[in-house]
């Protein structure tokens, strides 16, 4: 099948931004005190094999090459920043944000950015070498993410204003919070097998609200633990002209609580959340909920290696026809392991294994990357 | 006198000076290596002393006042052995975890990262040219500049 028309000229028009900013960067070399601007950019190369009794079109083997093209400026106090993401399968602009520090590490952006609800996204979701594992945890995968990955629940992005601010506590620990207000984009069929967010959506959009809290135990480490709280109403009017649901519109509410950082040889990375959706403009209105978690657990060893296991699990998801309207194929339970190699600096190499249950299906996945920073 | 055992002896008097120039290059290069890790700035730089909390938030990339200047970390890459002293004495991580955490601030605050050299006499010169900069290097290296000043000691052999 060709691709659309639409995916080329997205393509098109995020290499030659990636290509407009590269002679932007300023040389390692070059120091300027008022000034700093730099181009990172993030290769990957992935495969992935499916083995289960049902053999789908859509599983077995499929393999893949990303390229996240991160360029930031700092100019005194004010900060831009943008992400763009392209592979051989889709194109497109993950966060534009252009930003004031007031004061000292407490940001005010305007653009699109990641919703700070979304612990994983706010936190990893910037290429795939910052990330150890090569999944990202089902309820946050990004619904535009046809990798192989069956599409999660949360928004990734809201569009809008972000205050972000760290203070500090005594010497060493501090508090953070970040406060956000902005739309996301609507659920909307994009072929006849799939549906995800597309950065821009058709449909209406009503402006919700995002917010996350957390204390650092020591301010300079990216240790944290804290609550995370959102809210925005979708469109799903898509979806009901389509007869996949019987509501035309679903306010999403998550709360959810997470802790995330480094001790020693060993990271964390757990989030739980209880998501309710209320279904309005329906013949039957109704609040689903469902309650979804993980946890990561890494463990570095000779210097080079880190070992990692995950464990998600999502009840309800199955008795919600909100989830089987936006994804049938959603992961319900996964469980995985994997071994990283960082074989050179910023270069890593890593294999993982997962079984994985959706609400019909039952499954093994293994996967290889290859995953770089290019400074 | 047995001709083996004068042999033997002859040889034991030959060894020796052999013997006393290896143990001279040992304790010559011991000597060496008894180094010390010093903080730096400018000569000309206002910063008259630094925490080591705010010397670490620096080399995380964070934004540092002091003196009323705000500073910029220089990464010394010149010596593994100096990377590997900086590593466990500045930021007090391992070097996966320390470059994840520099990157991830990069990208998710678009903050400045310590710039990187890996020839010391080039990141010397750094140093003295802008007062807002700090840096480390070996105490020998640095004794030889008077365009550098050293704020204090952070590591001793």
């Amino acid at each position: 099948m060709g691709e659309p028309a639409w995916v080329a000229w997205q393509r098109l028009i995020v290499i030659l931004l990636a290509v407009a900013l590269a002679p932007t960067r300023l040389p390692a070399a070059e120091m300027d005190m008022a000034r700093d601007s730099s181009l990172l950019v993030f290769p990957s190369v992935q495969g992935v094999e499916r083995f289960d009794a049902d053999r789908s079109a859509d599983s077995g083997s499929h393999g893949e090459a990303i390229a996240d093209v991160l360029y930031t400026l700092s100019r005194g106090r004010l900060r831009f920043l943008s992400e763009l993401e392209f592979s051989n399968e889709y194109a497109g602009i993950d966060r534009l944000q252009l930003g004031w520090e007031p004061v000292p590490d407490s940001y005010i952006w305007l653009g699109k950015f990641h919703e700070p609800s979304s612990s994983w996204n706010f936190e990893h979701d910037h290429g795939h070498y910052l990330q150890t594992a090569i999944s990202t945890p089902a309820i946050e995968t990004p619904a535009g993410d046809r990798w192989g990955e069956d599409a999660g629940v949360l928004p990734e992005n809201v569009t809008g204003m972000l205050v972000d601010s760290t203070d500090s506590i005594g010497e060493s620990a501090a508090v953070q919070l970040s406060l956000a207000v902005g739309v996301t984009a609507n659920p909307v069929q994009t072929s006849d097998r799939s549906y995800w967010i597309t950065p821009i959506s058709r449909g209406r959009h009503r402006v919700g609200w995002n917010a996350r809290l957390g204390l650092l135990p020591d301010y300079t480490r990216n240790n944290s633990f804290g609550l995370v709280a959102s809210q925005h109403k979708l469109d799903t009017a898509g979806l009901a002209e389509e007869g996949l649901l019987d509501a035309r519109n679903v306010a999403e509410t998550i709360y959810g609580a997470y802790v995330d950082g480094d001790w020693g040889a060993w990271s964390l990375h757990a989030t739980i959340y209880h998501i309710d959706f209320n279904m309005r403009a329906s013949p039957h209105p109704r609040v689903e909920n469902m309650v979804a978690g993980y946890a990561q657990l890494e463990r570095r060893f000779v210097g080079r290696y880190t070992a990692f296991t995950r464990f998600e699990n999502s009840a309800r998801a199955d008795d919600s026809d909100f989830i089987q309207a936006l994804q049938k194929r959603f992961e319900l339970r996964r469980a995985l392991l994997g071994i990283r190699w960082d074989f050179a600096r910023h270069q890593a190499f890593t294999v993982e294994l997962a079984r994985a249950a959706t609400a019909t299906d039952r499954f093994s996945k293994i996967k290889l990357q290859w995953s770089a920073v290019i400074q | 006198m047995h001709p083996s055992l004068s042999l033997s002896r002859r040889s034991t008097v030959k060894r020796f000076p052999s013997v006393l120039v290896i143990v001279l290059i040992a304790v010559a290069a011991s000597a060496a290596h008894a180094d010390s890790v010093v903080l730096i700035v400018s000569a000309a730089s206002p910063i008259q002393q630094l925490g080591s909390v705010e010397l670490r938030k620096a080399f995380m990339g964070f934004d540092v006042v002091a003196a009323g200047m705000s500073l910029r970390a220089v990464r010394n890459r010149s010596d593994p052995r100096l990377d590997k002293i900086f590593l466990q004495n500045i930021v007090d991580l391992s070097e996966l975890v320390y470059e994840r955490q520099i990157l991830s601030r990069k990208v998710q605050k678009a903050a400045a990262l310590p710039t990187e050299f890996v020839d010391n006499s080039q990141l010397l010169d750094a140093v003295a040219r802008n007062p807002g900069t700090i840096g480390y290097a070996w105490a020998t290296s640095v004794a030889k500049r008077s365009d550098v000043r050293v704020l204090r000691i952070l590591w001793r052999d």
